[in-house]
């Protein structure tokens, strides 16, 4: 069976969130700015319109027609003004979307470049703990990595017969909970 | 050559304006309303296939399922998507009310239109002031159309009986420039 990558529970919620917000797992979680052109396109690429600006009704077609239809100068300047609120929000929800995406990839996710289509485990909260000791102090795993050699050539120089099972037991315990340690930093 | 559609001063000068916020001259100036998928939307392939890059994220939205367990387990990220809420808020109010300013123009402006339902990607002539003023009369008073057709009907026949000689030259010319004008006005409401 392929060696399944571990993350933490944080990161496992985060895939759930970022994936409604950004290009995906597939495509690493990439997050775009809105293109208010567009917003009035339709599923067949046609353009039904745009977000007038202020300054549109000031060029010569929107002039001359307000020249001979001044009624409707009222509702294309209110027009203009709620296009400018939908562009303000907008723009600022896109600001705060980056911001967090860049923060979560920062923050919580331990590798920015893998394939994040790959299945993985999610840390318990007890191997969580043990991760982060052993990410906090990195000299710990040479020792580890020793011990499990000892280990193994202790056990490999014992009698391999019933009687001596109850003596190998402790060994194969230790060995185990080590390599389960080595897993989590994929050294083992 | 063919027969060109008449349009009024008014009805020119709206043209350039719906180009912009609708779908054009090409699409009957048809509007739609805004989509919040197609400003995060790619297409790729042959047919067009769109993948939608973000959705929409409401209040409500964050005390349910993935967002609920997220922000229990990274309470930090709370505000930020409450103002992210919020700015989606303001944006689909705008658009709203965006989209309903223009539905309510463009019918309205349509209304004026001498025909709402005419290809607009056809060639045009404007009306004079004068062929306005006729427009707006027979559209006012479209009782005076059939009246007018039995006219040229009626016109037609007597040019066709009248000799052809110099002598009642006079009287077809008359005939002819009355034949003239209603088949003009005839042709400003598409009837000639």
């Amino acid at each position: 069976m392929a060696r399944r990558r571990t993350v933490s529970k944080a990161e496992h919620l985060a895939y759930e969130v970022l994936k409604d917000h950004t290009t995906g797992e597939r495509f690493q979680f990439q997050a775009y700015r809105a293109s208010l052109h567009s917003i009035f396109k339709t599923p067949d690429l046609y353009r039904a319109g745009e977000l007038i600006y202020s300054f549109d009704l000031r060029k010569d077609e929107y002039v001359n027609f307000f020249k001979l239809m001044p009624k409707y100068k009222p509702i294309l300047e209110e027009m203009a003004k709620e296009a400018d609120k939908v562009r303000k929000a907008i723009e600022r929800y896109d600001e705060l979307k980056l911001a967090f995406v860049k923060e979560v990839k920062e923050q919580v996710f331990e590798n920015q470049k893998i394939n994040f289509e790959s299945a993985y485990l999610i840390r318990t909260d007890a191997q969580e703990v043990i991760y982060q000791d052993l990410k906090a102090n990195p000299d710990k795993i040479p020792p580890l990595k020793a011990r499990l050699v000892e280990l193994e050539t202790i056990l490999d120089g014992m009698p391999q017969d019933r009687a001596s099972a109850p003596l190998r037991k402790p060994y194969k315990e230790e060995i185990e909970s080590i390599v389960d340690k080595l897993k989590l930093f994929n050294e083992a | 050559m063919s027969k060109r559609r008449f349009v009024s001063q008014k009805e020119e000068l709206a043209y350039p304006v719906l180009e912009e916020i609708t779908g054009g001259a090409k699409n009957g100036y048809e509007t739609k309303s805004g989509d919040w998928y197609q400003m995060y939307s790619t297409y790729s392939g042959a047919f067009g296939y769109r993948r939608v890059w973000a959705r929409r994220i409401s209040q409500y939205q964050l005390n349910y399922r993935d967002f609920a367990k997220f922000l229990q387990a990274m309470p930090e990220y709370k505000e930020v998507f409450e103002e992210m809420a919020k700015q989606c808020e303001i944006a689909e109010a705008a658009v709203n009310t965006f989209d309903s300013l223009r539905i309510k123009f463009v019918e309205d402006i349509k209304k004026t239109f001498v025909n709402p339902n005419a290809n607009f990607e056809t060639e045009f002539n404007v009306f004079s002031n004068e062929q306005e003023e006729m427009f707006q009369d027979l559209k006012a008073n479209p009782d005076k159309i059939p009246a007018l057709k039995a006219r040229s009907i009626e016109i037609q026949e007597q040019l066709e009986g009248l000799p052809k000689d110099r002598a009642s030259s006079p009287l077809r010319k008359t005939l002819k420039e009355e034949l003239d004008l209603i088949i003009e006005k005839l042709k400003l409401i598409g009837e000639a």
